[in-house]
């Protein structure tokens, strides 16, 4: 969190992590390129820096689109999402390196302008085989650059979350465009089986963990709505005689964990319903730096803790501790016995609600 | 994320699962049995017997050679170290100094071997010559050989 627009708000865990990644992509880079050498003695400087750079840049954006489902699948992952914008930024450098290099390679030794050349010299687009696959990465280029320009927390807040997670979201087009770029493109011109094979494995893995933390997802929205397809929210308020009106059920005590929290969706609203020091506090889901979701966070300090980026709010009004200012919405809370009911009428963002008391 | 981003996530991965395993598998299916990037060689001429002249510049041996009918003339050029420019280019330059001197293409070399180029008659009629290979993307003159007669 931070009052402020550092360019980097440089913590030690985001310095570590920065280094380890940068001796990654060393190291990396230093055995492709010895290997390239070894196996291929005529290989020209360029040759070998285009390589080592498409490899290491298709690499890294397979590792970036598996920490966000991994993340959802199993909380270990987490510090990777804290830095995930670097290892994006780091990934678009190094990308970048591999498209300067392969136009000036290719495009930029005679009169005809690059781009031009780029664009000009295969438009064979009828052609699976034949397809100009050099425009594919070029394209994909072009959106990771988009990302990595906005990427910081100026445009976050500016573009606002849903409109910056949209935007970013073409990262997945920048990864199918890349992986028919390699496919239409080194496969045929290779037909090495054992690169077919690793492809196929990124890929699979890719869209393995995406499809399966989306169904898991999928079930715990569906868990999330108490009594959405058994009856109706009028007939559950009828049944109770001593709940006020606006109240529905929303689950027991004891489905809560201390510190932690249930997500719920009543009348279209995703709550984080939070239990700690015997007491419970509703606000709304959405963290307000990336709309992460803060009931898959934890009480730290005595504050909610976004799992993405670490933003804290008070369970009990939904603000930031000072000198922050980011407010989420609240709700009110009533605990009947061991029955937890909730108004999902938002209050307004910041407003203080006085938390529920278990067992009274 | 909200509830409609966790959404669109889903429709994009479900798609995905399918969609892309079908590009991978369409271009692991077109992959071409020859290898398009392989060079094709035009057949060269036969060597003509006689050896009027030989000239070394660098890394190239340039003959002029005549058949022994001597109505056939020939460029032969060797490459004794492969080159590092992917396409040169060979041009033959008659030298009149009355009415100006004449270039004609020969063709284009590779980056290794021997390679042979037929004359035309006004160019085996006509005494002195240069035989200029150039590299035409990066616009360089590499050799300039003069035959005289």
């Amino acid at each position: 969190m931070s009052v402020i627009y550092d360019p980097i708000h440089w913590t030690a865990h985001k310095r570590l992590y920065d280094w380890l990644l940068l001796t990654f992509v060393v190291i990396y880079l230093a055995l492709f390129s010895g290997l390239q050498v070894l196996l291929f003695p005529q290989i020209t400087l360029e040759t070998i820096v285009i390589r080592a750079t498409g490899t290491l840049a298709f690499l890294m954006l397979h590792i970036i689109l598996c920490i966000g489902p991994l993340c959802r699948l199993d909380k270990r992952f987490l510090p990777m999402l804290y830095n995930r914008r670097h290892f994006g930024v780091t990934m678009f450098l190094i990308a970048l390196v591999h498209g300067a290099f392969s136009i000036f390679q290719f495009h930029a030794l005679s009169n005809t302008d690059p781009l031009v050349s780029l664009f000009g010299s295969n438009t064979h687009f009828d052609s699976i085989a034949r397809f100009p696959f050099q425009s594919l990465g070029f394209f994909a280029l072009m959106i990771l650059f988009v990302m990595a320009a906005t990427s910081h927390d100026f445009w976050l807040k500016n573009l606002t979350p849903p409109v910056w997670k949209t935007l970013h979201l073409g990262v997945y087009l920048a990864y199918a465009l890349l992986l028919m770029h390699v496919m239409l493109g080194v496969i045929q011109l290779e037909q090495s089986p054992v690169l077919i094979g690793l492809i196929g494995f990124g890929m699979f893995t890719v869209i393995s963990v995406h499809v399966l933390a989306a169904s898991r997802q999928m079930k715990k929205d569906r868990a999330a709505q108490p009594y959405k397809n058994e009856v109706g929210i009028s007939s559950i308020q009828s049944l109770k005689y001593n709940v006020p009106a606006g109240f529905v059920y929303a689950c027991e005590v004891s489905e809560i964990p201390e510190n932690r929290a249930k997500m719920l969706i009543i009348q279209g609203e995703n709550i984080a319903l939070f239990k700690y020091e015997n007491k419970l506090s509703a606000v709304h889901n959405l963290c307000k730096h990336q709309n992460g979701p803060l009931s898959e966070g934890k009480i730290i300090d005595g504050c909610i803790t976004c799992p993405w980026h670490g933003y804290q709010y008070l369970p009990e009004n939904g603000q930031s501790p000072p000198p922050f200012t980011e407010k989420v919405c609240t709700y009110d809370v009533l605990v009947d016995g061991t029955q937890v009911y909730l108004n999902p009428k938002p209050y307004p963002e910041g407003t203080a609600r006085p938390p529920a008391l278990i067992g009274l | 994320m909200t509830v409609k981003h966790r959404k669109l996530h889903r429709y994009i991965w479900f798609a995905f699962a399918f969609l892309l395993p079908l590009g991978w598998l369409a271009a692991i299916w077109v992959i071409p049995e020859t290898i398009w990037q392989t060079p094709v060689h035009l057949g060269q001429p036969p060597q003509l017997t006689n050896l009027l002249q030989s000239k070394e510049s660098g890394d190239f041996v340039i003959n002029l050679r005549q058949d022994s009918t001597e109505q056939l003339k020939q460029i032969e050029i060797f490459i004794k170290k492969p080159q590092v420019n992917p396409s040169t280019v060979v041009i033959l330059e008659t030298i009149d100094s009355i009415k100006g001197n004449k270039e004609q293409l020969l063709g284009m070399l590779g980056s290794r071997g021997v390679w042979r180029f037929n004359l035309d008659s006004l160019t085996i009629n006509h005494p002195d010559f240069k035989v200029r290979l150039e590299d035409n993307i990066q616009h360089l003159t590499l050799r300039s050989i003069t035959f005289k007669h």
